[in-house]
């Protein structure tokens, strides 16, 4: 149950942050670039398209990795780019801003170069994520079920508190510290608290609990 | 604790150390050229946007900026008290002390009714064109009975710019961010105090009310019984990044309008567009836009620049005052209306020479290379001043030379450019001027070191010079909207050169490839692109 409910809570997390990261990127560019619908145009492409590459690469890693290492690694440095997003994304944007003014290709590479790879990390973990929450083949559809639904009320849950409590309460900048931390801290957990999938083979079990 | 996860916490805190030290300050205070004693008053965030109040005293403004774009400013001095000081010798000025007495708290700028934004200047125009709103007031167009409708609050200086000039006009605003309102209520405490108080016939002088104007005007003004009736309804709505919402610029949107004016009633918009390039299609399409509504009476007032002979250049991005009404606009259909916006003098009352900003900056080749510094009053200053006031009058003397060799060789075309750039080099309200000479340079900076922490990193200054600036902010604004006019009225071959019938095309026009912007599109709720066009 211990189990399952880390993992859940890792879902919950990763799919608040990356939510949140997509509202708040709006507020990063519109500065720059405005408001208008080529700005909310340019940062849906941008989480979209890093999800589905996202997918194939996370998919990959869960093939290849029996624990939940490569996941807190993974969350790891998607909690480092949210922490030092504040210092980059400024000055990178004012240098965005001249060269590319007038240019409407200019906010679409800005929120690619920006958001793109955070927002791929978080999207390599749900299936990473469904491979350490397998038990049973009998139930695979219930417990993937299961966890894309948590993850996606942690989506719900990232528009709705950074539009109605983060953004009024927070500066930008405080907002992405701390979430850089909670991801940070999700992912130092992951790395320290072995987790080994039940699919992993008894000789690859025996290996992971030595390492451990 | 294994290895691994020691490396992962050590990673964690090398990325929150440099989040933490590197991270920038969502302000961008300490840009070039901007005066150095720039200071954020408030800021606030609201679904919209994040507003902050910066002001400067060698600036002489204070301006609410959504994120960093300046929505607006107005002048800090004279102060709305010294301004009530003024009033008490000046019969004129009677209504901007308040019936209802108001405490100003001490750490509150208080700014008066000056504007430090161009655009506004022009707001006088579209209560002046109107004749019958004149009519009822026995031709003192001071004492117009004006209902005002805004849409758009920004900082408020387009709202004091009327209240200042038209202490009989009841002027409500609509502003879809009741942050924005709370930010201005706030800091600027004549608005504030607008709101208590009332024309001689009751009315309100002021409503401020938080609502998207559509569904303002829809739901609210048409639904009235009477319906409202406005004289004049300011449309001046931006989001951050000069991009208008798109809802608020279609055709059917400006029917609505239509509906609530009075017959001779004017849409005044501020849009930022050229005649040419890419910005020409909001400009454009506004305009075609409000003739398919049936305002079909439309002008342009481009906004000029007092002291930058290069603005004059139409074809620039640059503010204009677009005004649009069933009535006749142009000045030879509304020639009392022009007659009266020219003898008009904003900030009449107002004596020059007391409100005035004198800084230097750093200059590199053409760039600004160096936050403005200002030059205290003294000695100095008044060298400076009379030392620009010179070097402008010796270039005007060599242009007015030059326009009578022009003259005598017969190059028309040459004397008329001459004649545009000649008015606005006379008295204007500002001097701009490299300083080269070596031991006044050194002299400046030598004050300025006493004065300023910043001007230490200046020294020593190898390959740069000093840039100095200097604005008599009652004469900046005076300037700025005499020019505009004289723009405004220009005419060549016989047709004026700033009419939608020159720039669009006459509402009944079926062919438009003559005009200025011939490609300019109708925004319709279908397809209102008004706010990706201007990219």
């Amino acid at each position: 149950m211990n189990r399952i409910f880390a993992l859940y809570t890792t879902s919950i997390i990763t799919g608040f942050c990356m939510m949140s990261l997509e509202m708040l990127g709006g507020r990063f560019l519109s500065p720059v670039f405005g408001t208008a619908i080529d700005v909310w145009s340019a940062v849906i492409t941008v989480f979209i398209l890093a999800l589905s590459i996202g997918y194939v690469l996370g998919g990959r890693l869960a093939d290849r990795f029996h624990s939940n290492k490569a996941l807190g690694i993974v969350i790891l440095i998607a909690g480092a780019f949210y922490l030092i997003l504040p210092a980059y994304a400024r000055p990178f944007l004012s240098l965005m801003g001249e060269s590319m003014h007038g240019n409407s290709a200019g906010v679409l590479i800005a929120a690619n170069i920006l958001f793109f790879v955070p927002s791929l990390l978080l999207g390599c973990v749900s299936p990473m994520l469904v491979k350490l929450v397998f038990t049973d083949a009998e139930r695979i559809g219930r417990t993937t079920g299961t966890l894309y639904a948590i993850g996606s009320i942690g989506n719900v849950f990232g528009i709705l508190v950074t539009t109605y409590v983060l953004i009024h309460l927070f500066e930008l900048n405080t907002s992405m510290l701390g979430m850089g931390i909670i991801l940070c801290l999700t992912g130092i957990a992951h790395i320290a608290k072995n987790i080994p999938s039940q699919l992993a083979t008894e000789e690859e079990r025996k290996q992971l609990e030595e390492t451990a | 604790m294994n290895s691994t996860t020691i490396k992962a916490v050590l990673f964690f805190f090398v990325a929150l150390t440099i989040g933490l030290t590197l991270q920038q300050d969502p302000f961008q205070l300490k840009a070039i050229a901007h005066p150095e004693d720039q200071k954020v008053l408030d800021f606030r965030d609201s679904p919209y946007s994040h507003i902050s109040w910066v002001a400067s005293d060698s600036g002489n403004y204070a301006q609410l900026r959504f994120f960093d774009k300046v929505e607006g400013g107005v002048c800090l001095r004279p102060t709305w008290a010294e301004l009530q000081e003024l009033a008490l010798s000046k019969p004129d000025l009677a209504h901007l002390i308040p019936k209802t007495a108001v405490s100003v708290p001490e750490n509150i700028a208080n700014p008066g009714t000056l504007s430090n934004t161009r655009y506004v200047c022009l707001y006088p125009s579209s209560i002046l064109l109107n004749n019958s709103l004149i009519q009822r007031a026995n031709g003192d167009a001071r004492q117009a009975p004006a209902n005002v409708l805004v849409v758009g609050l920004g900082s408020g200086v387009g709202i004091s710019v009327l209240a200042h000039h038209f202490p009989e006009a009841s002027i409500t605003v609509v502003d879809i961010d009741q942050t924005v309102i709370d930010m201005v209520v706030d800091h600027y405490p004549f608005i504030a105090s607008l709101q208590n108080e009332q024309t001689s016939d009751g009315r309100p002088r002021l409503i401020l009310d938080a609502a998207d104007a559509r569904q303002y005007i829809t739901y609210e003004d048409m639904r009235r019984d009477p319906l409202t009736r406005y004289d004049v309804v300011v449309l001046d709505a931006y989001t951050s990044g000069s991009t208008i919402p798109s809802h608020l610029m279609t055709k059917e949107f400006f029917v609505s309008i239509a509906a609530i004016l009075n017959p001779d009633g004017i849409l005044m918009s501020n849009i930022i567009g050229s005649y040419t390039g890419k910005k020409r299609y909001v400009l454009g399409g506004a305009m075609r836009s409000m003739q398919a509504a049936g305002l079909d009476q439309v002008i342009n007032i481009p906004i000029m620049t007092p002291g930058y002979i290069g603005s004059i250049d139409v074809n620039d991005t640059r503010n204009n005052i677009v005004l649009a009404s069933k009535a006749p606009l142009t000045p030879d259909r509304n020639s009392h209306g022009w007659k009266r916006m020219e003898a008009f003098t904003p900030w009449n009352e107002l004596p020059t020479g007391a409100y005035e900003t004198a800084n230097v900056v750093l200059i590199q080749g053409q760039q600004f290379d160096s936050s403005a510094l200002a030059i205290p009053t003294g000695p100095l200053r008044e060298t400076l001043i009379e030392n620009a006031i010179d070097a402008r009058n010796a270039e005007l003397s060599s242009l007015l030379d030059k326009r009578t060799r022009l003259l005598d060789t017969g190059d028309k075309q040459g004397v008329k450019q001459l004649d545009r750039v000649i008015p606005i080099m006379k008295n204007n309200g500002v001097l701009s001027q490299r300083i080269t000479d070596e031991k006044t340079s050194k002299e400046i900076l030598e004050t300025l070191k006493k004065e300023h922490e910043d001007a230490l990193n200046w020294f020593p200054v190898k390959d740069r010079t000093l840039y100095f600036r200097y604005t008599d902010w009652v004469e900046f604004t005076r300037q700025t909207y005499k020019l505009s006019l004289i723009e405004g009225r220009s005419q060549a071959r016989g047709v004026w050169q700033h009419s939608a019938d020159t720039i669009v095309g006459s509402a009944t026009a079926t062919k438009r490839d003559r005009t200025t912007i011939f490609d300019a599109p109708i925004f319709t709720d279908a397809q209102p692109n008004a706010d990706i066009l201007n990219r």
